[in-house]
């Protein structure tokens, strides 16, 4: 199977490699896997006081399309607030990377991946969005 | 419905004659792996053209269905699918957080190894944990009263751990 220009570039140039102290207040993870390739994908966010995504770290062990579609992720999460960032569907990154039908599935992985990331860091903070909202309203 | 088409249509176990589960006998499926081979061979349907064609699909058929029952992995994830309970299915991603940080833990180390000796110690480890597993399954998959729920895990669980051992062979 042919990959696209796409996948091959976040490939072989992986944006935002690395991790974070997933015990960092500010830090939250999701790790996700695909058992069917066996594939598995951490996803980390920073989030500043503000609720927005200040960072964000991938590692993928898994084919191409998986790193690709981790790669491409990190890229969109930062500078988003954690609402818009559960807003990403896989089927726009899917659509970026011009995945196969057949790779879709690697796409699911990733919006997986930042729900759980999410999810992690609002279980650390279950206030902090309330709170942001309301001194929003405020001033 | 042909014979052909009947053969096309069995499943892996109906093709082999043999009941569906999961414990096997291996020198018995392949002796009737053999036989099957052999009354099926294309070559021997030369002639017709339509009948060589089915003879060559009957043959793709009787071989794929060998390459699942005589692994114990797949054949315990083909006896899942046929119970209603595909441990692949792309629906359901959920797996333990646990085994998922031990897995991505595993797999940083083997990145890490700078030496042959250190690399085959994570593979034998995989390896073992691949026989476990499989005794595992053998009780999960215990008729007549299998636990398809847990016997699914387990299979996913191997799957993981047989793609590292093939990492560890490739770097």
């Amino acid at each position: 199977m042919a990959y696209s220009e796409k996948v091959l570039d976040h490939y072989e140039n992986p944006r935002n490699v690395g991790s974070m102290d997933k015990q960092d207040p500010s830090v939250g993870t999701g790790m996700v896997g695909a058992p069917a390739c066996g594939d598995v994908m951490k996803l980390q966010i920073k989030v500043g006081d503000d609720g927005v995504i200040t960072d964000a770290k991938f590692k993928t062990y898994g084919c191409g399309s998986a790193i690709a579609s981790s790669s491409l992720v990190t890229e969109w999460v930062r500078g988003k607030s954690l609402a818009d960032a559960l807003t990403i569907k896989n089927t726009a990154i899917a659509e970026e990377l011009e995945l196969p039908p057949v790779k879709i599935h690697c796409s699911l992985l990733a919006e997986d991946a930042i729900k759980a990331a999410v999810a992690d860091y609002r279980k650390k903070h279950p206030n902090q969005e309330a709170a942001a909202e309301a001194a929003t309203a405020a001033a | 419905m042909n014979a052909t088409s009947q053969l096309l249509a069995a499943s892996h176990f109906e093709l082999f004659g043999l009941p569906e589960q999961f414990a096997i006998d291996e020198d018995d499926l392949n002796r009737r792996h053999m036989l099957l081979r052999t009354k099926m061979h294309p070559d021997r349907h030369i002639g017709l053209a339509a009948e060589q064609l089915a003879a060559e699909q009957l043959a793709a058929r009787i071989n794929e269905a060998y390459r699942t029952l005589a692994d114990p992995m797949l054949r315990a994830a083909y006896v899942l699918s046929c119970r209603g309970r595909d441990p692949f299915c792309e629906n359901d991603n959920s797996m333990p957080a646990e085994f998922l940080e031990e897995q991505m833990e595993m797999r940083e180390r083997l990145e890490e190894a700078a030496d042959e000796q250190l690399r085959q110690n994570l593979a034998a480890d995989a390896q073992q944990a691949c026989r476990k597993c499989l005794d595992e399954l053998e009780d999960q998959l215990k008729e007549p009263e299998p636990d398809l729920e847990a016997a699914a895990h387990t299979v996913r669980r191997m799957k993981y751990l047989r793609n590292f051992a093939a990492e560890c062979a490739q770097t």
